[in-house]
Protein backbone atom coordinates (compact mmCIF):
# COMPACT_ATOMS: atom_id res chain seq x y z
CA UNK A 1 0.00 0.00 0.00
CA UNK A 2 1.21 3.64 -0.59
CA UNK A 3 0.84 6.52 1.59
CA UNK A 4 -1.50 7.63 -0.48
CA UNK A 5 -3.29 4.85 -0.63
CA UNK A 6 -3.60 5.04 3.36
CA UNK A 7 -4.03 8.37 3.12
CA UNK A 8 -7.44 8.18 1.12
CA UNK A 9 -8.35 5.44 3.84
CA UNK A 10 -7.95 7.64 6.57
CA UNK A 11 -9.57 10.36 4.65
CA UNK A 12 -12.47 8.62 3.90
CA UNK A 13 -12.71 7.29 7.37
CA UNK A 14 -12.47 10.91 8.33
CA UNK A 15 -15.19 12.03 6.09
CA UNK A 16 -17.62 9.23 6.73
CA UNK A 17 -17.00 9.85 11.11
CA UNK A 18 -18.21 13.30 9.71
CA UNK A 19 -21.26 12.73 8.37
CA UNK A 20 -22.73 10.82 10.54
CA UNK A 21 -21.66 13.48 13.06
CA UNK A 22 -23.65 15.92 11.06
CA UNK A 23 -26.44 13.38 10.26
CA UNK A 24 -27.14 13.01 14.33
CA UNK A 25 -26.70 16.70 15.07
CA UNK A 26 -29.36 17.19 12.43
CA UNK A 27 -31.46 14.54 14.25
CA UNK A 28 -31.19 15.63 17.68
CA UNK A 29 -32.25 19.50 16.72
CA UNK A 30 -34.31 18.40 14.33
CA UNK A 31 -38.15 18.89 16.72
CA UNK A 32 -40.15 16.17 15.21
CA UNK A 33 -37.46 13.65 15.67
CA UNK A 34 -38.14 11.18 18.63
CA UNK A 35 -35.22 8.31 18.61
CA UNK A 36 -36.66 4.76 19.04
CA UNK A 37 -36.90 3.85 22.23
CA UNK A 38 -35.48 6.66 23.88
CA UNK A 39 -37.20 10.04 24.97
CA UNK A 40 -37.91 13.10 23.37
CA UNK A 41 -35.16 15.41 21.67
CA UNK A 42 -34.18 18.72 23.56
CA UNK A 43 -35.40 20.95 20.57
CA UNK A 44 -38.74 18.52 20.63
CA UNK A 45 -39.09 19.40 24.35
CA UNK A 46 -38.83 23.56 24.13
CA UNK A 47 -41.21 23.32 21.68
CA UNK A 48 -43.41 21.66 23.66
CA UNK A 49 -43.10 23.95 26.33
CA UNK A 50 -43.30 26.75 23.73
CA UNK A 51 -46.49 25.34 22.43
CA UNK A 52 -48.62 24.92 25.17
CA UNK A 53 -50.96 27.41 26.59
CA UNK A 54 -50.02 30.38 28.54
CA UNK A 55 -50.15 29.93 32.54
CA UNK A 56 -50.52 32.94 34.66
CA UNK A 57 -49.13 31.38 37.80
CA UNK A 58 -45.83 31.14 36.23
CA UNK A 59 -45.50 34.73 35.11
CA UNK A 60 -44.77 34.09 31.81
CA UNK A 61 -41.48 32.62 33.43
CA UNK A 62 -42.21 29.63 31.52
CA UNK A 63 -42.80 31.16 27.64
CA UNK A 64 -38.98 32.88 28.41
CA UNK A 65 -37.39 29.32 29.54
CA UNK A 66 -38.56 27.62 26.44
CA UNK A 67 -37.30 30.83 24.24
CA UNK A 68 -34.03 30.47 26.19
CA UNK A 69 -33.44 26.53 25.44
CA UNK A 70 -34.98 26.91 22.05
CA UNK A 71 -32.21 29.99 21.18
CA UNK A 72 -29.72 27.72 22.58
CA UNK A 73 -30.71 24.97 20.59
CA UNK A 74 -30.48 26.64 17.31
CA UNK A 75 -27.32 28.35 17.97
CA UNK A 76 -25.61 24.71 19.17
CA UNK A 77 -26.97 23.54 15.31
CA UNK A 78 -25.89 26.32 13.42
CA UNK A 79 -22.66 26.36 15.08
CA UNK A 80 -22.53 22.47 14.52
CA UNK A 81 -23.07 22.90 11.11
CA UNK A 82 -20.41 26.26 10.72
CA UNK A 83 -17.72 23.40 12.32
CA UNK A 84 -18.72 20.87 9.92
CA UNK A 85 -18.13 23.03 6.69
CA UNK A 86 -14.71 24.25 7.94
CA UNK A 87 -13.44 20.59 9.33
CA UNK A 88 -14.96 19.18 5.59
CA UNK A 89 -12.59 22.48 3.85
CA UNK A 90 -9.46 21.61 6.24
CA UNK A 91 -9.55 17.78 5.11
CA UNK A 92 -10.25 18.62 1.45
CA UNK A 93 -7.64 20.78 1.37
CA UNK A 94 -5.17 18.39 3.51
CA UNK A 95 -5.96 15.75 1.03
CA UNK A 96 -5.39 17.59 -1.77
CA UNK A 97 -1.89 18.87 -0.38
CA UNK A 98 -0.90 15.40 0.34
CA UNK A 99 -1.76 14.15 -2.69
CA UNK A 100 -0.60 17.69 -5.20
CA UNK A 101 3.15 17.89 -4.78
CA UNK A 102 4.18 20.61 -3.34
CA UNK A 103 7.69 21.23 -3.87
CA UNK A 104 10.83 19.75 -2.27
CA UNK A 105 11.48 21.01 1.33
CA UNK A 106 14.33 20.70 3.35
CA UNK A 107 13.13 20.09 6.86
CA UNK A 108 9.85 19.09 9.01
CA UNK A 109 9.44 22.83 9.66
CA UNK A 110 9.52 24.17 6.09
CA UNK A 111 7.13 21.42 5.05
CA UNK A 112 4.56 22.49 8.38
CA UNK A 113 5.26 25.97 7.01
CA UNK A 114 4.04 25.13 3.40
CA UNK A 115 1.01 22.80 5.14
CA UNK A 116 -0.16 26.38 7.15
CA UNK A 117 0.66 28.25 4.05
CA UNK A 118 -1.84 26.09 1.95
CA UNK A 119 -4.36 25.41 4.90
CA UNK A 120 -4.70 29.37 5.06
CA UNK A 121 -5.37 30.17 1.67
CA UNK A 122 -8.06 27.15 1.32
CA UNK A 123 -10.10 28.48 4.17
CA UNK A 124 -9.81 32.26 2.52
CA UNK A 125 -11.44 30.71 -0.57
CA UNK A 126 -14.01 28.85 1.55
CA UNK A 127 -14.62 32.02 3.39
CA UNK A 128 -15.57 33.71 -0.10
CA UNK A 129 -18.11 31.21 -0.90
CA UNK A 130 -21.81 31.81 -1.00
CA UNK A 131 -21.80 28.21 1.17
CA UNK A 132 -20.04 29.69 3.93
CA UNK A 133 -21.40 32.95 4.33
CA UNK A 134 -24.72 31.72 4.56
CA UNK A 135 -23.63 29.32 7.55
CA UNK A 136 -21.85 32.33 9.02
CA UNK A 137 -25.07 34.65 8.86
CA UNK A 138 -27.17 32.03 10.54
CA UNK A 139 -24.70 31.35 13.01
CA UNK A 140 -24.23 35.61 13.66
CA UNK A 141 -28.64 35.35 13.64
CA UNK A 142 -28.62 32.68 16.30
CA UNK A 143 -26.14 33.97 18.44
CA UNK A 144 -28.07 37.01 18.33
CA UNK A 145 -31.55 35.06 19.40
CA UNK A 146 -29.10 33.17 22.26
CA UNK A 147 -28.03 36.67 23.94
CA UNK A 148 -31.72 38.41 23.63
CA UNK A 149 -33.68 34.92 24.80
CA UNK A 150 -30.61 34.75 27.97
CA UNK A 151 -31.00 37.97 28.41
CA UNK A 152 -34.59 37.94 29.35
CA UNK A 153 -34.58 34.72 31.40
CA UNK A 154 -31.57 37.04 33.63
CA UNK A 155 -33.50 39.88 33.54
CA UNK A 156 -36.67 37.64 35.34
CA UNK A 157 -33.91 36.98 38.08
CA UNK A 158 -32.42 40.09 38.31
CA UNK A 159 -35.96 41.76 38.46
CA UNK A 160 -36.97 39.17 41.63
CA UNK A 161 -33.32 40.20 43.54
CA UNK A 162 -34.03 44.02 43.02
CA UNK A 163 -30.96 44.05 41.25
CA UNK A 164 -31.06 46.69 37.83
CA UNK A 165 -31.93 45.44 34.36
CA UNK A 166 -30.20 45.78 31.36
CA UNK A 167 -32.76 47.54 29.73
CA UNK A 168 -33.24 49.75 33.01
CA UNK A 169 -29.64 51.09 32.44
CA UNK A 170 -30.18 51.08 29.04
CA UNK A 171 -33.00 53.64 29.38
CA UNK A 172 -31.30 55.85 32.34
CA UNK A 173 -27.97 55.95 29.91
CA UNK A 174 -30.42 57.28 27.12
CA UNK A 175 -32.15 59.83 29.30
CA UNK A 176 -28.40 61.47 30.44
CA UNK A 177 -27.34 61.08 26.70
CA UNK A 178 -30.27 63.01 25.52
CA UNK A 179 -29.84 65.52 28.35
CA UNK A 180 -26.80 66.20 27.90
CA UNK A 181 -27.14 66.41 24.24
CA UNK A 182 -30.01 69.18 24.74
CA UNK A 183 -27.67 71.06 26.77
CA UNK A 184 -25.01 71.39 24.81
CA UNK A 185 -27.11 72.47 22.10
CA UNK A 186 -28.37 75.35 24.39
CA UNK A 187 -25.04 76.36 25.35
CA UNK A 188 -24.50 76.75 21.69
CA UNK A 189 -27.62 78.48 21.06
CA UNK A 190 -26.73 80.77 24.08
CA UNK A 191 -22.89 81.34 22.55
CA UNK A 192 -24.05 82.47 19.65
CA UNK A 193 -26.99 84.66 20.54
CA UNK A 194 -23.57 86.65 23.29
CA UNK A 195 -21.55 86.47 19.86
CA UNK A 196 -24.63 88.08 18.21
CA UNK A 197 -24.67 90.92 20.47
CA UNK A 198 -21.56 91.52 21.37
CA UNK A 199 -21.40 91.90 17.45
CA UNK A 200 -24.40 94.50 18.03
CA UNK A 201 -22.94 96.44 20.31
CA UNK A 202 -19.56 96.75 18.76
CA UNK A 203 -21.02 97.88 15.05
CA UNK A 204 -23.07 100.24 17.22
CA UNK B 1 7.35 12.67 1.02
CA UNK B 2 10.21 9.90 1.16
CA UNK B 3 12.17 11.84 -0.72
CA UNK B 4 12.71 14.62 1.61
CA UNK B 5 15.41 14.61 4.15
CA UNK B 6 13.89 14.89 7.70
CA UNK B 7 15.95 15.13 10.62
CA UNK B 8 13.09 15.34 13.01
CA UNK B 9 15.20 14.75 16.20
CA UNK B 10 17.40 17.99 15.15
CA UNK B 11 14.21 20.03 14.24
CA UNK B 12 12.41 18.64 17.89
CA UNK B 13 15.37 19.55 19.55
CA UNK B 14 16.06 23.25 17.92
CA UNK B 15 12.24 23.56 18.65
CA UNK B 16 12.48 23.36 22.37
CA UNK B 17 15.51 25.39 22.50
CA UNK B 18 13.92 28.03 21.47
CA UNK B 19 10.85 27.22 23.53
CA UNK B 20 13.48 27.13 26.52
CA UNK B 21 15.40 30.52 25.49
CA UNK B 22 11.77 31.55 25.40
CA UNK B 23 10.82 30.75 28.80
CA UNK B 24 14.21 32.25 30.28
CA UNK B 25 13.77 35.86 28.86
CA UNK B 26 9.97 35.24 29.45
CA UNK B 27 10.69 35.25 33.78
CA UNK B 28 12.47 37.86 34.06
CA UNK B 29 10.48 39.96 32.17
CA UNK B 30 6.87 42.07 34.12
CA UNK B 31 4.84 43.52 32.75
CA UNK B 32 5.97 46.99 33.89
CA UNK B 33 8.71 46.25 31.25
CA UNK B 34 6.20 46.23 28.45
CA UNK B 35 5.67 49.57 28.01
CA UNK B 36 3.97 51.23 25.17
CA UNK B 37 3.15 55.22 24.42
CA UNK B 38 5.65 56.35 26.36
CA UNK B 39 6.21 59.91 24.81
CA UNK B 40 5.78 62.56 27.06
CA UNK B 41 2.41 64.35 26.25
CA UNK B 42 0.43 66.67 28.91
CA UNK B 43 -3.42 66.41 28.95
CA UNK B 44 -4.70 69.93 27.55
CA UNK B 45 -8.54 69.43 27.37
CA UNK B 46 -11.59 66.63 28.41
CA UNK B 47 -14.63 66.12 26.87
CA UNK B 48 -16.93 63.09 28.54
CA UNK B 49 -14.44 60.47 28.28
CA UNK B 50 -12.48 61.64 25.42
CA UNK B 51 -9.35 63.63 25.89
CA UNK B 52 -7.15 65.77 24.14
CA UNK B 53 -3.39 65.24 24.67
CA UNK B 54 -0.61 67.90 23.49
CA UNK B 55 3.04 66.10 22.91
CA UNK B 56 6.07 67.75 24.39
CA UNK B 57 8.00 69.64 21.60
CA UNK B 58 12.03 68.16 21.10
CA UNK B 59 12.94 70.50 18.70
CA UNK B 60 11.94 74.09 17.45
CA UNK B 61 9.13 74.13 15.64
CA UNK B 62 9.57 73.63 11.80
CA UNK B 63 5.90 73.47 10.63
CA UNK B 64 3.20 76.68 12.19
CA UNK B 65 0.23 74.95 12.11
CA UNK B 66 -0.58 71.89 14.82
CA UNK B 67 -1.28 68.93 13.76
CA UNK B 68 -4.16 66.68 15.17
CA UNK B 69 -3.53 63.15 15.11
CA UNK B 70 -7.50 61.33 15.12
CA UNK B 71 -7.19 57.42 15.81
CA UNK B 72 -9.92 54.94 15.66
CA UNK B 73 -12.51 53.87 18.07
CA UNK B 74 -11.81 50.37 17.07
CA UNK B 75 -8.51 50.15 18.36
CA UNK B 76 -6.23 51.84 20.73
CA UNK B 77 -4.31 55.39 20.08
CA UNK B 78 -1.09 53.59 21.56
CA UNK B 79 -0.48 51.94 17.95
CA UNK B 80 1.01 55.31 16.76
CA UNK B 81 3.55 55.77 19.67
CA UNK B 82 4.08 51.93 20.27
CA UNK B 83 7.66 51.84 21.13
CA UNK B 84 10.39 54.53 21.13
CA UNK B 85 12.13 53.66 18.00
CA UNK B 86 8.92 52.92 16.00
CA UNK B 87 7.04 56.12 17.51
CA UNK B 88 5.17 57.90 14.42
CA UNK B 89 4.76 60.67 17.20
CA UNK B 90 8.11 60.79 17.99
CA UNK B 91 9.04 61.05 14.24
CA UNK B 92 6.58 63.51 13.49
CA UNK B 93 8.01 65.74 16.58
CA UNK B 94 11.61 65.51 15.53
CA UNK B 95 10.39 66.58 12.44
CA UNK B 96 9.30 69.54 14.25
CA UNK B 97 5.94 69.38 13.90
CA UNK B 98 3.58 70.64 17.07
CA UNK B 99 1.67 67.01 17.61
CA UNK B 100 -2.09 66.50 19.58
CA UNK B 101 -4.14 63.74 19.79
CA UNK B 102 -7.39 62.45 20.72
CA UNK B 103 -7.95 59.58 22.83
CA UNK B 104 -11.10 57.96 22.79
CA UNK B 105 -11.03 56.52 26.39
CA UNK B 106 -12.72 53.80 27.69
CA UNK B 107 -16.66 53.93 26.17
CA UNK B 108 -18.70 51.16 28.35
CA UNK B 109 -22.55 50.37 28.01
CA UNK B 110 -23.39 53.77 29.23
CA UNK B 111 -21.80 54.85 26.30
CA UNK B 112 -24.07 53.00 24.34
CA UNK B 113 -26.12 56.27 22.93
CA UNK B 114 -23.05 58.48 21.46
CA UNK B 115 -23.62 58.60 17.77
CA UNK B 116 -21.17 59.06 15.14
CA UNK B 117 -22.29 62.87 15.10
CA UNK B 118 -20.90 63.48 18.32
CA UNK B 119 -17.26 61.84 17.34
CA UNK B 120 -17.34 64.21 14.53
CA UNK B 121 -18.88 67.79 15.83
CA UNK B 122 -19.27 67.29 19.45
CA UNK B 123 -15.63 65.76 20.15
CA UNK B 124 -13.19 65.91 17.02
CA UNK B 125 -15.11 69.25 16.37
CA UNK B 126 -14.61 70.81 20.12
CA UNK B 127 -10.92 69.92 20.13
CA UNK B 128 -10.06 71.76 16.97
CA UNK B 129 -11.70 74.65 18.32
CA UNK B 130 -9.80 74.56 21.40
CA UNK B 131 -6.20 74.14 19.41
CA UNK B 132 -7.43 76.95 17.61
CA UNK B 133 -8.13 79.21 20.11
CA UNK B 134 -5.10 78.15 22.37
CA UNK B 135 -2.61 78.62 19.63
CA UNK B 136 -4.53 81.44 17.71
CA UNK B 137 -4.92 80.05 14.34
CA UNK B 138 -7.85 79.71 11.95
CA UNK B 139 -7.06 76.65 10.87
CA UNK B 140 -5.23 73.02 12.09
CA UNK B 141 -4.04 69.84 10.29
CA UNK B 142 -5.67 66.42 10.41
CA UNK B 143 -4.29 63.45 10.57
CA UNK B 144 -6.78 61.13 10.38
CA UNK B 145 -6.44 57.04 10.58
CA UNK B 146 -9.10 54.02 9.72
CA UNK B 147 -12.09 55.06 11.20
CA UNK B 148 -9.95 58.13 12.58
CA UNK B 149 -10.51 58.65 9.09
CA UNK B 150 -13.87 58.49 8.46
CA UNK B 151 -14.18 61.47 11.36
CA UNK B 152 -11.58 63.87 9.86
CA UNK B 153 -12.77 63.59 6.61
CA UNK B 154 -16.50 64.43 7.74
CA UNK B 155 -15.42 67.45 9.52
CA UNK B 156 -13.14 68.61 6.86
CA UNK B 157 -15.94 68.24 4.33
CA UNK B 158 -18.20 70.13 6.76
CA UNK B 159 -15.97 72.65 7.85
CA UNK B 160 -13.54 73.18 5.46
CA UNK B 161 -12.31 76.72 6.46
CA UNK B 162 -10.76 75.20 10.06
CA UNK B 163 -8.85 72.53 8.22
CA UNK B 164 -5.60 73.90 6.72
CA UNK B 165 -4.37 70.07 5.60
CA UNK B 166 -6.12 66.57 5.66
CA UNK B 167 -3.90 63.79 5.86
CA UNK B 168 -5.50 59.89 5.79
CA UNK B 169 -3.94 57.14 6.71
CA UNK B 170 -5.68 53.14 6.07
CA UNK B 171 -8.90 55.01 5.54
CA UNK B 172 -12.05 53.15 3.98
CA UNK B 173 -13.83 56.15 1.78
CA UNK B 174 -15.53 53.49 -1.22
CA UNK B 175 -16.94 50.78 1.09
CA UNK B 176 -17.73 48.42 -1.82
CA UNK B 177 -14.65 49.15 -3.93
CA UNK B 178 -13.68 45.94 -2.23
CA UNK B 179 -14.97 44.09 -5.11
CA UNK B 180 -12.44 44.98 -7.84
CA UNK B 181 -9.82 43.68 -5.63
CA UNK B 182 -8.63 40.35 -6.15
CA UNK B 183 -6.23 40.08 -3.36
CA UNK B 184 -7.58 36.31 -1.37
CA UNK B 185 -6.85 37.95 2.02
CA UNK B 186 -8.72 41.16 1.54
CA UNK B 187 -11.73 42.25 1.93
CA UNK B 188 -13.54 40.08 4.77
CA UNK B 189 -14.79 42.57 7.26
CA UNK B 190 -16.41 44.20 4.01
CA UNK B 191 -18.05 41.12 3.14
CA UNK B 192 -18.73 39.61 6.49
CA UNK B 193 -20.96 43.04 6.71
CA UNK B 194 -22.56 43.06 3.37
CA UNK B 195 -23.41 39.49 4.43
CA UNK B 196 -25.92 40.39 6.97
CA UNK B 197 -29.20 42.84 6.24
CA UNK B 198 -29.51 46.11 8.27
CA UNK B 199 -31.78 44.50 10.50
CA UNK B 200 -29.45 41.97 11.51
CA UNK B 201 -27.04 43.96 12.11
CA UNK B 202 -28.65 46.52 14.38
CA UNK B 203 -30.86 43.60 16.23
CA UNK B 204 -26.55 42.03 16.44
CA UNK B 205 -25.40 45.88 17.90
CA UNK B 206 -27.84 45.75 19.66
CA UNK B 207 -28.06 42.50 21.69
CA UNK B 208 -24.38 43.83 22.86
CA UNK B 209 -25.79 46.99 23.68
CA UNK B 210 -22.51 47.89 22.03
CA UNK B 211 -19.74 46.53 19.65
CA UNK B 212 -17.26 44.65 22.63
CA UNK B 213 -13.92 45.01 21.70
CA UNK B 214 -13.07 41.12 21.93
CA UNK B 215 -15.72 40.39 19.28
CA UNK B 216 -13.86 42.98 16.41
CA UNK B 217 -10.96 41.87 17.65
CA UNK B 218 -12.28 37.92 17.01
CA UNK B 219 -13.14 39.33 13.68
CA UNK B 220 -9.96 40.36 12.89
CA UNK B 221 -8.44 37.13 13.83
CA UNK B 222 -10.88 35.40 11.05
CA UNK B 223 -9.05 37.47 8.03
CA UNK B 224 -5.83 35.21 8.91
CA UNK B 225 -7.43 31.73 9.98
CA UNK B 226 -4.87 29.37 10.35
CA UNK B 227 -1.32 32.22 11.69
CA UNK B 228 -4.11 32.80 14.04
CA UNK B 229 -4.59 29.60 14.84
CA UNK B 230 -1.01 28.94 15.15
CA UNK B 231 0.25 31.99 16.73
CA UNK B 232 0.07 31.06 20.28
CA UNK B 233 1.77 27.28 19.66
CA UNK B 234 3.51 26.47 16.53
CA UNK B 235 4.70 30.26 15.53
CA UNK B 236 5.40 31.07 19.82
CA UNK B 237 9.26 29.59 19.54
CA UNK B 238 9.92 32.34 17.24
CA UNK B 239 7.84 34.91 18.91
CA UNK B 240 9.72 34.38 21.87
CA UNK B 241 13.04 32.86 21.62
CA UNK B 242 15.10 35.93 20.12
CA UNK B 243 17.30 38.97 21.82
CA UNK B 244 15.39 40.52 24.77
CA UNK B 245 14.25 43.42 22.68
CA UNK B 246 12.91 40.95 19.93
CA UNK B 247 10.56 39.88 22.90
CA UNK B 248 10.00 43.25 24.25
CA UNK B 249 9.00 44.05 20.39
CA UNK B 250 6.33 41.33 20.63
CA UNK B 251 5.14 41.89 24.15
CA UNK B 252 4.07 45.26 23.17
CA UNK B 253 2.23 44.18 20.37
CA UNK B 254 0.16 41.71 22.16
CA UNK B 255 -0.12 44.41 24.98
CA UNK B 256 -1.75 47.07 22.17
CA UNK B 257 -3.72 43.89 21.24
CA UNK B 258 -5.30 43.41 23.98
CA UNK B 259 -6.46 46.50 24.80
CA UNK B 260 -9.19 46.61 21.89
CA UNK B 261 -11.95 49.28 23.52
CA UNK B 262 -15.91 48.94 22.80
CA UNK B 263 -17.15 50.75 19.82
CA UNK B 264 -20.46 52.54 21.48
CA UNK B 265 -23.13 50.98 19.95
CA UNK B 266 -24.89 53.51 17.91
CA UNK B 267 -21.90 54.97 16.40
CA UNK B 268 -21.17 51.41 15.32
CA UNK B 269 -24.85 51.13 13.24
CA UNK B 270 -23.79 54.19 11.67
CA UNK B 271 -19.93 52.73 11.23
CA UNK B 272 -21.24 49.06 9.91
CA UNK B 273 -24.81 50.29 8.75
CA UNK B 274 -24.38 53.13 6.73
CA UNK B 275 -21.44 52.71 5.75
CA UNK B 276 -20.16 49.65 5.59
CA UNK B 277 -23.52 48.17 4.27
CA UNK B 278 -24.98 51.01 2.43
CA UNK B 279 -22.04 52.82 1.47
CA UNK B 280 -23.42 56.04 1.81
CA UNK B 281 -20.31 58.21 1.91
CA UNK B 282 -19.04 58.04 -1.62
CA UNK B 283 -23.27 58.10 -2.67
CA UNK B 284 -23.46 61.93 -1.16
CA UNK B 285 -26.33 60.30 1.61
CA UNK B 286 -24.35 60.53 4.62
CA UNK B 287 -25.12 63.46 7.16
CA UNK B 288 -23.78 64.27 10.10
CA UNK B 289 -25.75 66.41 12.37
CA UNK B 290 -28.34 66.86 9.70
CA UNK B 291 -25.60 67.97 7.02
CA UNK B 292 -24.81 66.12 4.36
CA UNK B 293 -21.04 65.16 3.38
CA UNK B 294 -20.37 65.68 0.42
CA UNK B 295 -16.74 64.98 -0.61
CA UNK B 296 -16.20 67.59 -3.37
CA UNK B 297 -15.88 70.07 0.02
CA UNK B 298 -12.34 68.60 0.27
CA UNK B 299 -10.54 71.63 -1.05
CA UNK B 300 -7.77 71.92 1.47
CA UNK B 301 -4.72 69.59 0.06
CA UNK B 302 -5.38 66.08 1.09
CA UNK B 303 -2.84 63.79 1.23
CA UNK B 304 -3.72 59.71 0.75
CA UNK B 305 -1.75 57.12 2.45
CA UNK B 306 -2.85 53.44 2.04
CA UNK B 307 -1.03 50.30 2.72
CA UNK B 308 -0.58 47.48 -0.25
CA UNK B 309 -0.84 44.73 1.76
CA UNK B 310 -3.38 45.98 4.21
CA UNK B 311 -6.27 43.19 4.98
CA UNK B 312 -8.17 45.03 6.88
CA UNK B 313 -8.90 48.04 4.79
CA UNK B 314 -8.43 47.04 0.94
CA UNK B 315 -6.65 49.75 -1.14
CA UNK B 316 -9.11 50.44 -3.42
CA UNK B 317 -11.65 51.59 -1.00
CA UNK B 318 -9.16 54.30 0.31
CA UNK B 319 -7.84 54.96 -3.19
CA UNK B 320 -11.52 55.64 -4.20
CA UNK B 321 -11.26 59.16 -2.40
CA UNK B 322 -8.87 60.31 -5.35
CA UNK B 323 -11.88 60.72 -8.00
CA UNK B 324 -14.39 62.50 -5.17
CA UNK B 325 -12.14 65.55 -3.81
CA UNK B 326 -12.88 68.61 -4.47
CA UNK B 327 -8.97 70.11 -4.62
CA UNK B 328 -6.01 69.41 -7.20
CA UNK B 329 -3.73 69.22 -4.19
CA UNK B 330 -4.14 65.56 -4.12
CA UNK B 331 -1.09 63.16 -3.84
CA UNK B 332 -0.89 59.34 -2.40
CA UNK B 333 1.29 57.48 -0.82
CA UNK B 334 1.47 53.64 -1.04
CA UNK B 335 3.25 51.65 1.04
CA UNK B 336 3.95 47.99 0.96
CA UNK B 337 2.57 46.48 4.22
CA UNK B 338 0.04 45.96 6.07
CA UNK B 339 -2.59 47.93 8.10
CA UNK B 340 -0.69 47.72 11.43
CA UNK B 341 2.71 47.62 9.73
CA UNK B 342 1.60 51.23 8.51
CA UNK B 343 2.36 52.37 12.13
CA UNK B 344 4.78 49.71 13.51
CA UNK B 345 7.14 48.82 11.04
CA UNK B 346 10.50 50.93 11.17
CA UNK B 347 11.13 51.16 7.68
CA UNK B 348 7.42 52.49 6.52
CA UNK B 349 6.45 54.50 9.45
CA UNK B 350 9.83 56.29 8.87
CA UNK B 351 8.62 56.89 4.90
CA UNK B 352 5.13 57.89 6.34
CA UNK B 353 6.32 60.18 8.59
CA UNK B 354 9.08 61.67 6.54
CA UNK B 355 6.39 62.42 3.65
CA UNK B 356 3.71 63.73 5.93
CA UNK B 357 6.04 66.27 7.46
CA UNK B 358 7.36 67.23 4.02
CA UNK B 359 3.54 67.29 2.94
CA UNK B 360 2.99 69.50 5.83
CA UNK B 361 5.74 71.94 5.42
CA UNK B 362 5.18 72.81 1.69
CA UNK B 363 1.59 73.84 2.71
Amino acid sequence: MSENADFSDYFKQGMDFLSMSQQQMNDWFEETFVPPGQPPTMAAMSGLMGNTPHLDNLFGMDKKVAAFLEAATALTAANAELQALISRNWLEAYQRFSTGGNGATTSFGDSVDQWFNYANDAMLQLQRTTEFLEVQRKYINASTEYRNRYRELMEVFQEKNNMPTRTEIDDLSRTVYELKRELRSLKRQMSRSAEAIEQGDSDE
Amino acid sequence: MSELQFNPADESIQYWDKIQRGMSTLSVLRDEDVVIASTPKEVVYCNDKTTLYRYQPRVERRVSTPLLIVYSQVGRYTMVDLQPDRSVVGNLLDNGIDVYLIDWGTPNLSDRWIQFDDYVEEYLGGYVDFIRKTNEVDDVSLLGICEGGVFTTCYAALNPQKVRNLALAVTPIDFHADQEDDALEQGYLNRWVRNLSPTELEDLIDSFGQMPGDITGMIFQEMTPVKSLTKYNVDLADSISGSREQVLNFLRMEKWLSDRPHHPGEAAKTWLIDLYKKNQLINKQFSVDGRIVDLSDLTMPVLNIFANKDHIVPPPTSKALGHHVGTEDYKELALDVGHIGTFVSRKANQLLTDTLTEWLAAR
